[in-house]
């Protein structure tokens, strides 16, 4: 008698966490749907979007400057484009960046922008590359979506909610990342430069990663890609410090780009022409005139390579 | 394995159908069964030190048997000691040798002796001093005559290693946990709907509150000295709350999962933060640790320092709650974390007037201590909690919080539901936790709705938990 008792309430103890569990779970995949599609979040899309033929790379100043869309005006510039830029915990030049790229775009002609500044190219690489996002992923593209987010999202999934209720940034379909801010207190500017003069006191540019760079550059050209370098623009307080601490980079980044016939466009010293976030980074009406004025530039130099071949 | 893990919830829902289905019918099969699935999770963090728990086990079954044959008052003392060797000895060896070596080198250094001193650098196993206090209790008790030496040395084994409470506690006497493995237990629909809600809250509790708060905190500390002192207080509160929510959450964790086999595991608080005096702060914050102290230290102490009076009171604070302090780790900085409790102890002992004062004074004298106590015990040196608190003198660093959506969601834990989930708890206090609502209906919502921050909120980055490492 106990036993059948205890029987029937395990089963109904069974029954009750299967039922709860599974509402939560339906809503859980409810929200996921709905709330976080691919483009609420600022990696997703960029790794499930399907293999394009023409790239932006780079980090932050790239993901939040450069608009595809914008640049596929260009008639030299082929598509299908996606902006391939992250962060500087993500995507600095490396063994494991590098590899992501090769992987993700799809062979044949296209174009592909690397952007670059002393901070992609600083600090040591691990002798088995960096370990972020892109190295833990197994490959890219529609399939990989559930991969993304079982491994890679831990973190709070209000974010997806909140980004949205507050319009505080959006991925585009061309992998721009579009990034608002709504509340910009005047001491931001003062304390992202404090903590980027902090940094590159301490950090130094690290010869693996402009190695990593230039085979990058080549294994692009040998898929049959054009390849152009960019250095954005940004205010002047920031591009009076990135000098001043790596005052060779410039001329490192020309020296690099003659060698492998890469054109190279430095707007660095464009400071305080286009709108930006917080000095350092490209807010939407920037990029947007950024984006714009590029692709004139980008047209003349597309049509200079097709020229020259 | 952490119990915040995918691995473990489908690990425990196997354990839990073959526990309830098949193991519970024969009380022998059950036990084997638990010390097998304890072993495993035990060795899930690191095999070469299961070897150490089975020795502890195989050495106090041994020398707990032997203690009532012993004819003479010597050879039980020196069975005790047999005890209390093995075991202190291999927590020393593990945990504070090399603390020892540097201590000395360094007290050698102040003489003009230059001395290198010799360190292990071995690793410090997960768990070591819980259930190294659980299993000295055992022998204390039979020592004392107060517990009878279990015969099964498959329930004993079972006792020590049993898995949701091998970690980090709650410290379980021999006395209250090991009755539980001589007798079966049916299933109970409302123990386990109970211990169910318990996993519940304590899931919410870490993954959420704590590893949240743990965004904010965590770069204050790394980076003090370039903070506003505005930060520096927010980040000493944030800790003092983070760390309650960490073990408080495991301890939720431990107790409801022993509860859905049918076990009961002690309380480990019991709301810390209405604590009106650091007396009562203690007797309300990892209750299983103060009791075991209070009960094989303090007051075998108080005994023998009976004739010195108040001095022999404040000694034996000072021993007690130092070796509080070394419990928790292996430097000076968590000493001094329990010499400044043991005299805040003493005075509230010796001068009756801070008894009297009103209680929104004492709350507040209370938890500023408790707090500054916590940064204490969050820092890695002492030299290092100076700088931290002479930051909170230093107001020419500007004020700079991080912009970002992701902390705007840590920002909403420390300002909104931390607090919130505290007044709840305080409200509840008499409940068995901060969501026992008799109304049906009203509490499956409540879990719902605490499902749906856990989902939203919570963190699944499998921070350990802050205790693990003690």
């Amino acid at each position: 008698m106990n036993s059948s008792i205890s029987n029937s309430d395990l089963f109904r103890f069974l029954k009750g966490v299967l039922l709860h569990g599974s509402v939560a779970l339906f809503l859980l995949l409810l929200y996921l749907a709905f709330a976080a599609g691919e483009t609420s979040d600022p990696f997703q899309y960029k790794l499930s979007a399907r293999n394009p033929s023409s790239m932006v790379c780079g980090m932050s100043r790239a993901n939040n400057g450069i608009v595809p869309s914008v640049l596929s005006s260009c008639s030299e510039a082929e598509g299908p484009w996606l902006n391939f830029a992250f962060a500087g915990s993500v995507s600095r030049y490396g063994k494991t960046y590098s590899n992501a790229v090769l992987r993700r775009i799809a062979s044949g002609p296209g174009v592909v922008v690397l952007e670059v500044s002393p901070t992609g190219f600083s600090g040591k690489e691990l002798a088995e590359g960096d370990q972020t996002i892109l190295s833990r992923m197994r490959g890219f593209g529609p399939i990989h979506r559930l991969e993304y987010l079982l491994l890679n999202y831990k973190n709070p999934k209000a974010v997806f909610l909140l980004r949205s209720v507050l319009g505080l940034s959006r991925l585009h379909r061309d992998g721009y990342y579009e990034h608002r801010l709504r509340f910009s207190p005047p001491s931001l500017k003062a304390n992202t430069l404090h903590a980027h003069t902090e940094r590159m006191a301490k950090v130094t540019l690290d010869e693996g990663r402009f190695e990593s760079f230039r085979s990058l550059a080549v294994g692009l050209k040998e898929m049959g890609k054009t390849v152009v370098v960019v250095r954005l623009p940004m205010d002047r307080e920031f591009a009076d410090l990135e000098n001043s601490a790596y005052p060779q980079f410039d001329q490192r980044m020309q020296s690099i780009c003659s060698q492998l016939h890469m054109p190279y466009d430095d707007f660095s010293t464009e400071t305080d022409v286009y709108e930006t976030l917080e000095g350092n980074h490209l807010a939407p009406a920037g990029a947007a005139r950024f984006s714009a004025a590029y692709a004139e530039r980008l047209c003349v130099r597309l049509s200079e390579e097709s020229g020259r071949n | 394995m952490l119990f915040n893990s995918l691995l473990f919830l489908l690990s425990f829902s196997v354990v839990f159908l073959l526990y309830w289905t098949l193991a519970v019918r024969n009380l022998r099969v059950r036990n084997v069964f638990l010390l097998v699935c304890s072993y495993l999770f035990y060795a899930s963090w690191d095999p070469r030190f299961l070897g150490l728990i089975v020795l502890s086990s195989v050495v106090d079954y041994t020398l707990g048997a032997l203690i009532p044959r012993c004819r003479t008052p010597l050879g039980k003392r020196l069975c005790l000691f047999g005890s209390l060797g093995m075991n202190l000895g291999i927590l020393a060896l593990f945990k504070y040798f090399d603390f020892f070596a540097a201590s000395f080198a360094s007290l050698a250094g102040v003489f003009g002796l230059e001395l290198s001193p010799t360190t292990l650098n071995l690793i410090l196993p997960v768990g070591i001093s819980f259930y190294t206090f659980q299993t000295l209790s055992y022998t204390l008790d039979i020592y004392r005559g107060e517990l009878e030496p279990e015969r099964d040395p498959v329930s004993f084994f079972a006792y020590v290693a049993f898995f949701p409470q091998l970690v980090a506690g709650p410290i379980e006497r021999a006395r209250n946990l090991l009755p539980q493995f001589r007798h079966a237990q049916p299933f109970d629909y409302a123990t386990a709907s109970m211990g169910c809600q318990r996993v519940l809250i304590g899931l919410f509790k870490k993954c959420v509150l704590a590893d949240n708060l743990a965004v904010f905190v965590d770069p204050v500390f790394v980076d003090m000295t370039n903070q506003h002192p505005l930060l520096l207080l927010l980040a000493a509160i944030g800790f003092a709350w983070q760390i309650y929510f960490d073990f408080s959450g495991y301890s939720d964790m431990a107790i409801g999962i022993a509860g859905l086999l049918g076990f009961s595991l002690s309380e480990n608080f019991r709301t810390p933060f209405s604590a009106v005096s650091i007396t009562e702060l203690w007797q309300r914050w990892h209750i299983t640790l103060t009791e075991w102290l209070r009960d094989y230290l303090f007051v075998p102490l108080s005994i023998s320092f009976r004739h010195l009076g108040r001095y022999g009171l404040l000694l034996n604070l000072l021993i007690t709650f130092g070796l509080c302090g070394l419990w928790h780790g292996a430097a000076w900085n968590f000493v001094l974390f329990g010499l400044m409790h043991a005299l805040i102890l003493f005075a509230e002992v010796v001068f009756p007037a801070l008894r009297r004062i009103p209680k929104l004074l004492g709350w507040l004298l209370t938890q500023t201590l408790w707090v500054l106590g916590c940064i204490l015990f969050r820092c890695s040196s002492v030299a290092e909690t100076l700088q931290f608190v002479g930051g909170f003198f230093d107001v020419r660093v500007p004020l700079r919080f991080t912009y970002s959506v992701d902390h705007l969601v840590c920002y909403l834990v420390l300002f909104g539901l931390a607090p919130l989930f505290l007044v709840l708890e305080l409200w509840q206090k008499d409940r068995r936790h901060v969501l026992d609502i008799e109304n049906r209906r009203l509490r499956i919502f409540a879990f719902h709705l605490l499902l749906l921050l856990f989902v939203l909120v919570g963190r699944f980055t499998q921070n350990e938990f802050i205790y693990f490492q003690f």
